[in-house]
């Protein structure tokens, strides 16, 4: 019995040496950051007032393509939808689930945005009140039109915006519900991104939702260049 | 990634439990219950400190206003790694709908309220729950698979684990068929990954430096102690006497702090708006905005554009860096990694915001995720029963965060003195 307690105690000791021996080596070299918000969380980066409450589950109007899904509801039906992917293989075959089940269940269309003007007049509220966002990304992007009964929208792609080594991929999608009429939307809808927009950070690319082959086909293009 | 951070999560857990060994409970008797009756607290206790607690939360942090009428209800009961109670949740309900929670401890060796927020605990959503099971499932048919009567164990109950801030885990004894354990699993829930305690798989970078080692952890360990009980001793008092409280809870934000949204790294946007505070009052010849992170993240050798982190040593360098570039060599700037409560109200009481870098940082109000390894400027604080530091945390450039002060397992602080 007291031989037990001793081995006991001699077993607790060497493993609190082990143990401190790997605290003592860990913790002198840890850095800080880069200090984003794990994957659950980046959904919300995209998403205006997501930290204030503003944040539901994934749409159903879309198939789940991620894990890392959110959406943002606002006034006159108007919605945000985020699908976070932090591997660049999962984003590919994301996006091309979700370009065909589009081309499915409605009418899908490239088209430029410019959101200029709109951006300007968040950058200007939001310096009024203090606050700094890098925006270096491009003020006019293509991005791709969604037309269907249920819901109707443009999709757009931010590929890394955070750092060139690390795999952020976001697909957003801007849309309204139960309209078809995306004319009469657009005007709304662009103020919208122009919010979303501004918390995007300036690295990376934004572009519109492709395909797989289509974006096989432009990265051959690009290398020619 | 997710691999990445369960590394570390285990780390930090070897570390709780190297922590926990150097304070003094080893002569504390012990309940069948699993629980220290030296330092135990009741359910019943952190039922009367759940409902107390989310009055003063109501009362003191905007966001949190609609809890004024709410009531409590007991979540879940959590255990440490030595099967002792470590946490109770509550569920907060108002107008029978459940708005949020709320974690109290169960031991006075840690803060009453552990943690806070809106929405739902992990381990009430169907998600989480439903896929730390699958995962125990694939290890059990893997250990039918590799066992030479190919017998299938038995999956016993899950035993919520809680081991400090967001680090929920749900553990599972595997049985065999006479009831006896063959192996037990534990899931960390937020990654839904099957964790291993005895195994660490951390990188560790070929770098030195002398900041966070373990004579400081140790150090904090016992600071934390020693802090909650005081907090403990405070709180009953307050909730026996409730003409104590208005007289011992003072707030303090400093105005005039922008926000910058993450850019480079969050220690250089951390410290860039600290700086940027500076060039609006009295130092304009500071650059704001992009041009100071670029700058300061350069100053202060950010790994950028590859990981985005930056060696702690090198941020109060960076910081003074940028200033005498710009013709201000009066700035001291200095890290504390031995940060007390006593000195961030200091600071914040003589309007000197400053960066708080923290190791395993806790989880913001607002969030569901924590920060992690994260720079933040704190620009203020909340001293009451629990006590909280105000955060603009790089990630939103809207609102000021809540975080209360110790959920962290290291932490150091930059001052910044013109």
């Amino acid at each position: 019995m007291f031989s037990k307690k001793v081995n006991k105690k001699i077993a607790l000791l060497v493993f609190l040496i082990i143990a401190l021996l790997g605290v003592w080596l860990i913790f002198d070299v840890i850095p800080i950051g880069p200090g984003l918000p794990p994957s659950e969380g980046m959904p919300g980066w995209y998403i205006p007032g997501a930290w204030q409450g503003n944040e539901q589950g994934c749409t159903s109007l879309f198939p789940k393509i991620s894990p890392y899904c959110n959406a943002g509801n606002y006034s006159q039906e108007k919605l945000i939808n985020v699908w976070y992917f932090d591997d660049e293989s999962e984003f590919l075959k994301g996006e091309d689930t979700l370009y065909h089940y589009l081309e499915e269940n409605g009418n899908v269309f490239y088209q430029e945005l410019n959101i200029s003007e709109e951006l300007q007049e968040v950058i200007e509220r939001r310096e009024a009140e203090n606050a700094w966002g890098p925006i270096y990304g491009p003020y006019s992007f293509n991005v791709t039109g969604y037309k269907s009964p249920e819901t109707s929208g443009y999709f757009l792609v931010y590929e890394k915006p955070f750092l060139k080594g690390r795999d952020d991929y976001f697909v957003v999608y801007y849309g309204v519900s139960n309209t078809t009429n995306l004319t009469k939307e657009a005007t709304e809808l662009k103020k919208l991104i122009a919010e979303s927009y501004y918390m995007a950070n300036g690295e990376g690319k934004v572009d519109s939702l492709k395909p797989g082959n289509k974006k096989e086909k432009d990265n051959i293009l690009f290398s020619w260049f | 990634m997710i691999k990445k951070k369960s590394g570390i999560d285990v780390i930090f857990a070897a570390i709780l439990i190297v922590g926990l060994a150097f304070l003094p409970s080893v002569n504390a008797q012990e309940e069948s219950n699993g629980t220290d009756t030296s330092n135990a607290v009741s359910v019943d206790i952190a039922e009367e400190v759940a409902s107390y607690s989310i009055k003063e939360i109501s009362g003191s942090l905007s966001n949190f206003s609609e809890w004024a009428n709410a009531t409590v209800k007991l979540s879940t009961v959590y255990y440490n790694l030595d099967n002792k109670k470590s946490a109770y949740s509550f569920n907060i309900v108002e107008n029978n709908q459940q708005v949020g929670y709320i974690f109290i401890s169960a031991t006075k060796d840690n803060y009453p309220v552990l943690e806070f927020s809106k929405g739902k605990i992990l381990n009430e959503i169907p998600e989480f729950t439903t896929r730390s099971k699958s995962l125990v499932q694939e290890r059990a048919n893997e250990i039918k698979l590799e066992s030479t009567d190919k017998e299938e164990p038995v999956i016993g109950e899950m035993k919520p684990l809680y081991l400090s801030p967001t680090f929920y885990y749900a553990e599972y004894t595997l049985t065999d068929k006479k009831g006896r354990a063959k192996e037990k699993v534990i899931v960390d829930l937020p990654f839904s990954t099957i964790v291993d305690f005895n195994e660490s798989n951390v990188n560790i970078p070929d770098k030195k430096n002398y900041y966070f080692n373990n004579t400081y952890l140790q150090h904090q360990q016992e600071i934390r102690k020693k802090d909650a009980n005081a907090q403990w001793i405070t709180l009953e008092k307050e909730m026996t006497d409730p003409s104590s409280y208005s007289t011992s809870s003072s707030s303090k934000s400093i105005s005039g702090v922008p926000k910058y949204k993450w850019y480079y790294g969050c220690s250089p946007t951390a410290s860039g708006m600290v700086l940027g505070y500076w060039a609006s009052h009295g130092y304009s010849y500071l650059v704001t905005g992009y041009d100071l992170v670029r700058e300061l993240a350069y100053a202060m050798g950010t790994d950028w554009p590859g990981s985005g982190s930056t060696w702690p040593y090198k941020i109060d360098d960076g910081i003074e860096t940028v200033c005498n570039n710009h013709g201000y060599d009066n700035f001291d700037a200095s890290n504390d990694i031995y940060v007390s409560w006593t000195e961030v109200k200091t600071e914040v009481n003589a309007n000197k915001p400053f960066v708080l870098s923290m190791l395993n940082g806790g989880t913001g109000n607002g969030y569901t995720q924590p920060y992690g390894e994260h720079s933040v400027t704190c620009i203020g604080y909340y001293d009451g029963n629990q006590d909280y530091v105000y955060l603009h945390d790089t990630w939103d450039t809207s609102n000021v965060h809540y975080l209360a002060f110790g959920s962290w397992t290291g932490a150091m602080a930059t001052w910044v003195r013109p």
